[in-house]
């Protein structure tokens, strides 16, 4: 069962995704900021994460950069998620970002871009 | 500026402690390894360590032991972080003289009060307050003074040492299929199966699908091996490394009743894998 690691510093947002990602088989895992996310992983490693853009902490672009900068974790697939403004133009590539989702969108939009990046078998630099 | 070295084999580990700390301005040093952190403490003397408790080379309690052993340098205090804190890691911690154990994962609110209570210091708030982008993180400019270099005092002996909880928002239980799946993500690891002594396939993560043929030999050698190790004297057998074509099969005892199986693509990949089995067995005795 593919793992995904949701972060997002807001409950709210972030519980109705992860139900959504459970009903459609994954095992979910969530944090509620960045350094709880990235300390998490050293054990609890999973195939994708998504984070929204704005965690506490760190921004979904340094966390994604922090997880392509380690060896071990660096093709970790990564979609970040984005208020209607979208993404800004070329942070997310240059940090690694695999797919944005942005505006307004549903949870079974997650569900969608999840699984096609654990079809993709990971980050391609 | 206080100065913090942090010590973990994890990159990532490292680069968010440093992230943490550097925005509430503290100068941050890293090391991978015991060594590499006994040398950076001797020639740099930061003013706290903190410190993972398992290292490829050594255990965050040898570090902690160098530090408190040392007249020069005994006043330094020593944070051990880890995994897994139980009754066990906390005796040791306190029977080297480590400043506390703080459990992973952590927030950041919970090292930089952990840190600044060790540095004697009041907490100084964070540059980036929340940043809605990377390039407003960038550019973000202080919110506040910098702390003082002049505030440190000398750290306060702890007789008892504080457990700091990780309050997390939403802990995530560790799970079999977690730990399993963090062994087979290690470099030079092909798959990994856990069995009982009966060869029953407990869970397996990674390339593969002969889980249940290796439960099976597993069991089959384990058993064959106690009897060695009885005849030997020395008692039950923990562990057996096979050697394949390429590659190797290393089989770690897991408490009285599990077996590990790792399947290795290259020799060169024991040491390594040794070390994360000595990492997993204690998260894998509380899933079982």
């Amino acid at each position: 069962m593919p793992k995904v690691l949701i972060v997002d510093g807001e409950g709210e947002r972030r519980r109705p995704v992860a139900e959504t990602l459970g009903a459609a088989g994954f095992e979910v895992a969530e944090a509620a900021s960045a350094s709880v996310a990235l300390t998490t992983l050293e054990w609890n490693r999973p195939d994708v994460v998504v984070s929204r853009e704005d965690v506490p902490e760190l921004d979904g672009y340094e966390l994604c950069g922090i997880i392509r900068s380690d060896p071990s974790t660096k093709s970790l697939p990564f979609l970040l998620l984005t208020g209607p403004a979208g993404p800004q133009a070329g942070v997310a590539a240059r940090a690694g970002v695999d797919l944005v989702l942005g505006g307004t969108f549903l949870a079974a939009d997650v569900v969608d871009r999840v699984q096609r990046l654990v079809s993709s078998g990971g980050h391609h630099a | 500026m206080p100065k913090v070295l942090i010590v973990d084999d994890s990159l990532t580990v490292r680069k968010v402690v440093e992230r943490i700390l550097e925005s509430r301005q503290m100068q941050v040093l890293q090391a991978g390894l015991g060594m590499e952190a006994i040398e950076r403490i001797e020639r740099d003397q930061p003013d706290l360590v903190v410190c993972d408790v398992l290292l490829p080379d050594k255990e965050g309690y040898d570090v902690c032991q160098f530090v408190k052993s040392d007249p020069r340098l005994d006043r330094i205090p020593v944070l051990l972080i880890s995994g897994i804190v139980n009754a066990a890691v906390i005796d040791r911690a306190e029977r080297v003289g480590s400043a506390g154990v703080m459990q992973k994962p952590f927030s950041a609110e919970e090292l930089a009060r952990k840190v600044n209570d060790l540095l004697g210091q009041g907490p100084a708030p964070p540059r980036e307050a929340f940043p809605g982008n990377g390039l407003a993180a960038a550019a973000a400019v202080l919110s506040t003074p910098a702390a003082s270099s002049t505030s440190r005092s000398t750290p306060r002996p702890e007789s008892v040492v504080p457990v700091v909880a990780a309050r997390l928002p939403e802990p995530t239980a560790p799970s079999l299929e977690g730990c399993l799946t963090g062994l087979a993500a290690a470099d030079g690891v092909h798959s990994v199966v856990l069995v009982d002594r009966e060869g029953q396939v407990l869970g397996a993560a990674g390339n593969g699908g002969a889980a249940a043929a290796l439960g099976a030999m597993t069991a089959c050698l384990m058993s064959a091996s106690d009897e060695l190790g009885v005849e030997l004297g020395g008692g039950q057998i923990q562990g057996l490394i096979l050697e394949q074509g390429r590659g190797l099969v290393l089989l770690s005892a897991v408490g009285e009743s599990g077996v590990l199986t790792i399947v290795l693509d290259e020799p060169a990949a024991l040491g390594k894998a040794r070390y994360y089995v000595k990492k997993a067995v204690p998260e894998l005795l509380r899933v079982l």
